[in-house]
């Protein structure tokens, strides 16, 4: 009975054991092709980079791809997922941002137009009448616009530390990271705790199955025993 | 096993690793520096000079001090400077993963976890 279940566990370490390997290899692979693409950004780097390295780290940065770690109810482990949450915080904030300054360009604009309009029905007129004025204007200084969401990005991305033309290299060796922190790692940190789990599991089965047989032992001995005495009166 | 307090701050990663480990992993975007006046690091730049002091100290940091690290990354040539700490470390979290690094690469021999799969089957 126990033993069966012993089996059974085992059969899941073991398919376990098999993802844990796979990921590895994957991990090994991404890891090498970065280490590469790193050493060829090194080798030609521009002029004034010394090396792509921790003397342009920034001082102030913050994590752009956080853990979300939930608790799977079968076995109460952890599943680690990395999310990126910054890029769902950034634009909410970024939209009334400019839809307040449009707002703002829309009544500059409609204050020189509506002068002998009705107040009450103007709100409407300028929005509507002002609304081709502001795109019109967007496309002759689109240079107003622009630079803000770039100025977000140049915060958020590291590959920002290094300059802002960086090498091709650079952005190979940094999608390889992205990949590699994004897809292997987290997976092969919950397999890694699910394996934990069911050692445990193994363990603790095995110690009940080695009860279990010390005491048919001893009930036999005890049968043995009875017999002996049996024969012997 | 894990409550729910334990695991839902737990949002950073955190690296111990040579000098392109670590600029791979902070490219990645995992890297962070907590508001001051603390300024703590989630990540430690190791080379030939660092201390094993040092090493160990930033483990216990990543591991115990801090609660908001859900996975500690290491290399595994470093790993094996505090072999001794991480085979010792039994907590649920934050989870220790050994990665390898671009002059050792990855040894099946030594990884904390494929060491506790040989010692499941009793070797």
């Amino acid at each position: 009975m126990s033993t069966e279940k012993i089996d059974s566990l085992l059969q899941q370490y073991l398919l376990l054991l098999n993802e844990y390997t796979t990921l590895r290899n994957n991990l090994n692979t991404l890891q090498s092709s970065f280490y590469h693409h790193l050493a060829r950004a090194n080798f030609s780097a521009q002029p004034g980079v010394r090396y792509y390295g921790q003397d342009y780290y920034d001082e102030r940065m913050q994590a752009t791809s956080r853990l979300e770690t939930t608790i799977s109810e079968d076995n109460s482990t952890p599943e680690f997922k990395l999310v990126k949450p910054s890029a769902a915080k950034v634009n909410p904030t970024e939209k009334p941002e400019n839809t307040e300054k449009k707002q703002n360009s829309q009544e500059e604009g409609g204050d020189v137009k509506s002068i002998s309009e009705d107040a009450s029905s103007s709100d409407q007129t300028q929005s509507e009448a002002s609304a081709p004025s502001p795109d019109s204007k967007k496309d002759q200084d689109g240079d107003e616009a622009k630079p803000k969401p770039t100025e977000k990005k140049k915060s958020n991305d590291p590959l920002r530390w290094f300059g802002i033309l960086t090498p091709l290299p650079l952005r190979q060796a940094q999608a390889d990271a992205k990949r590699a922190v994004e897809d292997v790692i987290p997976r092969l940190a919950t397999i890694s705790e699910q394996m934990k789990a069911l050692e445990l599991e193994v363990r603790r089965e095995r110690k009940k199955r080695a009860k279990a047989e010390k005491e048919e032992a001893k009930l036999k001995i005890k049968e043995l025993e009875e017999k002996v005495a049996a024969v012997e009166v | 096993m894990a409550s729910q307090a334990d695991y839902k701050d737990r949002q950073f990663l955190a690296v111990i690793g040579d000098e392109d480990s670590v600029t791979g992993l902070l490219l990645a975007g995992i890297g962070h520096v907590t508001s001051p006046p603390d300024n703590q690091k989630n990540f430690l730049v190791v080379d030939n000079k660092t201390e094993n002091s040092a090493i160990e100290a930033a483990f216990e940091r990543f591991t115990t001090e801090r609660k908001d690290i859900g996975i500690v990354l290491i290399n595994q040539h470093i790993a094996d400077r505090i072999r001794y700490r991480i085979d010792t470390y039994t907590q649920a979290f934050p989870t220790v993963l050994e990665i390898p690094s671009k002059d050792h690469p990855y040894d099946p021999e030594k990884d904390s976890v494929l060491r506790r799969v040989r010692r499941l089957f009793g070797e």
